[in-house]
């Protein structure tokens, strides 16, 4: 108690600051105001890119050609920046090309060009002779769907320097060939020469 | 070794404060382990005394309910990382403080004040009565008047200062507890609870003895 009857002390003060409180059906709108709160982050958890994974492995449909696009850039991505396994294979293609086009008894280049523009062409950029594209059917190995998904995929070739299409289009055609891996197997079609 | 991990552990001196901090970890067990609707039982309990610390922080009851419902959503986010390692109430503390300071620092320049209602069974109405009586003024005027200066006051202390008198005085929380929540040593409680308190009083001085 305050010695001064007109007067209070802090204790008294700070007592009145413990008596403010909201009303007993305040904590009824507090309450459901933080459930639609709760909910909504719990919807905000869900969205986003976690979603979007969810829905990839879910649906073994998606995931398929998912997985063919991503490896298909991989390995374009590959043959861009390592020296080409099948540097070889390109060269005997260009020789076959070059060898069936060239007729034999030409001596030169000027001969060649008076008598075959064509062939002359075809010497100077023998790579601008292939379309370069190679595709194939892409089946899910554990898919468990009783048909397959022919999934076709050519590689488009404009974005590809000339001089690499058509190692890029054998690569394609390789790979697909010999490595049934990745959850798919690849059974090539045709390849663009 | 044992003293000090005593006194590092403030709510494990009481068998109450052990049973509550028990029960509390259960029921965020249950939460972590995917049951949403267990953590409403911990808003329950806890929902007033956040209030009430924020009420006291910010005298301002439209910002206490946003700021009350962001503790608590903030505290349902980063469940799955408590461990237990404090009580839960001290962690649901430290998020709302720190939450409050944060609102406090961003909008320094443009506060108002709103005022929550006084309940009846204030302990002082008797002596209010007396004074309200002696001066002449309504009761219901009387309280609002020294209300508003009572926060008005309050709002003069710096963030820190009012941050330890609110939950020493008005939220009886102890000295280490306060010390945990603001992640500084005892001393400092003490020594801003002491200067928090001098100064409140030199502001409310027309009122008091």
């Amino acid at each position: 108690m305050s010695e001064n009857p007109n007067k209070l002390n802090l204790d008294q003060l700070l007592d009145l600051k413990r008596a403010e409180k909201p009303a007993d059906d305040f904590w009824d709108g507090f309450q459901r105001e933080f459930r639609q709160r709760q909910l909504q982050t719990l919807i905000e958890k869900e969205s986003g890119w976690k979603q979007t994974v969810r829905m990839l492995f879910a649906r073994s449909s998606l995931l398929v050609p998912f997985s063919g696009v991503v490896v298909a850039l991989f390995v374009l991505a590959l043959n861009f920046k390592q020296e080409d396994p099948l540097q070889k294979g390109y060269y005997e293609v260009v020789d076959l090309v070059q060898s069936n086009s060239q007729p034999s008894s030409v001596e030169t280049s000027q001969e060649i060009s008076q008598i075959t523009p064509d062939v002359e062409e075809v010497r100077t950029n023998p790579v601008d002779l292939f379309p370069a594209a190679a595709s194939f059917v892409m089946d899910s190995i554990h898919n468990e769907e009783p048909e397959p998904l022919n999934y076709t995929r050519e590689f488009p070739t404009s974005t590809i320097p000339a001089e690499k299409r058509a190692v890029g289009a054998l690569v394609s055609y390789t790979i697909a060939r010999d490595n049934p891996s990745f959850g798919f197997s690849a059974r090539p079609q045709t390849i663009g020469f | 070794m044992s003293f000090v991990k005593s006194i590092t552990q403030p709510f494990t001196g009481s068998d109450q404060a052990l049973s509550e901090r028990d029960a509390d970890w259960l029921v965020v067990q249950r939460v972590q382990a995917g049951d949403v609707a267990a953590f409403d039982e911990l808003v329950i309990k806890y929902r007033e005394r956040i209030y009430s610390v924020i009420y006291n922080l910010t005298s301002n009851k439209e910002d206490s309910f946003d700021l009350s419902q962001d503790a608590f959503i903030k505290a349902f986010q980063s469940i799955a990382r408590f461990k237990g390692k404090s009580s839960f109430f001290t962690w649901l503390y430290r998020i709302s403080v720190n939450t409050t300071l944060s609102f406090l620092k961003k909008n320094r320049h443009r506060r108002f004040l709103s005022y929550e209602n006084i309940s009846e069974e204030t302990g002082t109405s008797d002596i209010i009565e007396v004074l309200a009586a002696k001066t002449g003024t309504e009761k219901p005027t009387l309280l609002k008047e020294l209300q508003h200066k009572l926060n008005e006051a309050l709002q003069t202390l710096s963030v820190k200062h009012r941050t330890v008198l609110v939950l020493f005085e008005i939220d009886n929380l102890s000295h280490q507890e306060i010390a945990e929540i603001m992640n500084c040593s005892v001393g400092t409680v003490r020594s801003r609870l002491h200067y928090a308190k001098k100064q409140l009083q030199s502001e409310l001085q027309d009122l008091l003895d």
